[in-house]
């Protein structure tokens, strides 16, 4: 289960509106490549990866992004809060209040909702996982353009750190998909002539999660 | 330098599994700066063009607090997900486990003078402040 901590995980204090700004910022709220996206991506795949170390990996990964989700959520409500309605015609957002007001709603930069097509899951965990290693750098691009379009510190701040979080879950993804593939190639090209073998051959703790997880792909 | 986190305390408090010394110091921001820049590993941490990242400085006592335990549970989160692939680094284990112990009683400390961060707080029960402390997307004047 989930509970709730009450702070961000990094703060944000966005202290002047800026209306096309919080347009721009949503894409990383209910984009392709946004926060929710990758946040409920990642919880989904959880449950299909064939070790211990995949299944914490994208728990907790998935559970930060959750946290991402609010810092994006608390930076647009405070670029848009105090916006006056000739302000909000004037940077395009009448159409959003027609719908919304100032309520939030998940789109990307175009409007275009927030679709669970995102998830892009197949079961398959190298699949899965190379999808989430593009989906790190899309969202590191993103969050460069974001940078170049803002010159409010308050907002650039965030964003940085953002930015830096997508790298090093890059860097996680990667070393997981690294261990993987090692690990099928093994199971596929290395083929032992007794089942013994094949247990005790290789790396013992890799064999033993696959042993005790009855594996798919090694069995 | 402007730190926020008390290191004198915190150096006195830290590494208490028979560590003297960090032994990441070389591979490791301390929290503070990890914190402010969003990764702990110096070998993963990359800039964006000139962009460095915000110096956080706390308004008042209470917003040093929320820094500071903030800090050491990212610090504690990050070496989380390089433990997730790397579960038999024993000594990483250990700073992650004193990082831990750091944070909760940064927060228990916290929440004693300021009010409930999680719901299952013991410092609520002489009334029921949850819906009433600000909520973090609120403006925040502590």
């Amino acid at each position: 289960m989930f509970s709730y901590h009450k702070r961000l995980q990094y703060p944000v204090n966005i202290k002047k509106k800026d209306l096309r700004m919080a347009k721009y910022l949503v894409t990383q709220y209910g984009g392709a490549n946004g926060e929710l996206g990758a946040a409920l991506r990642y919880l989904n795949q959880r449950m299909s990866m064939p070790d211990d170390k995949g299944r914490a990996l994208l728990n907790d990964i998935g559970t930060e992004e959750l946290g991402h989700v609010e810092m994006l959520e608390t930076m647009i409500h405070q670029l848009m809060k105090d916006a006056t309605l000739e302000e909000i015609k004037e940077a395009g957002l009448d159409t959003h209040y027609a719908e919304h007001a100032k309520g939030l709603f998940p789109t990307d930069a175009n409007g275009v909702p927030f679709t669970t097509a995102y998830f892009a899951t197949t079961g398959d965990p190298l699949a899965d996982i190379s999808e989430d290693m593009a989906a790190e750098q899309k969202a590191r691009a993103v969050y460069e353009n974001l940078i170049d379009l803002t010159d409010d510190p308050d907002v650039i701040g965030p964003l940085i750190w953002l930015r830096q979080r997508e790298i090093i879950h890059y860097a996680r993804f990667k070393e997981l998909f690294d261990y993987y593939e090692k690990m099928f190639k093994k199971g596929v090209n290395d083929i032992p002539n007794t089942k013994e073998q094949m247990y005790y051959k290789n790396d013992e703790y890799l064999i033993q999660q696959l042993k005790m997880n009855n594996n798919q792909y090694y069995m | 330098m402007n730190n926020y986190i008390n290191y004198d305390w915190f150096r006195n408090n830290a590494y208490m599994n028979n560590y003297t010394n960090n032994p990441y110091e070389n591979d490791l921001f301390n929290p503070q700066e990890g914190f402010e820049k969003g990764n702990m590993f110096k070998n993963l941490y990359s800039q964006y063009k000139d962009y460095s990242p915000e110096k956080l400085k706390p308004k008042n006592a209470q917003e040093r607090k929320l820094y500071e335990l903030s800090a050491i549970c990212f610090a504690a989160h990050d070496l989380n997900l390089y433990l997730d692939m790397h579960p038999e680094d024993r000594s990483m284990f250990m700073l992650f486990m004193d990082y831990q112990k750091q944070a909760n009683r940064l927060i228990e400390e916290y929440e004693r003078n300021y009010g409930p961060l999680n719901i299952n707080s013991e410092e609520m029960n002489k009334s029921f402040t949850w819906e009433s402390d600000k909520w973090p997307w609120e403006d925040r004047n502590v």
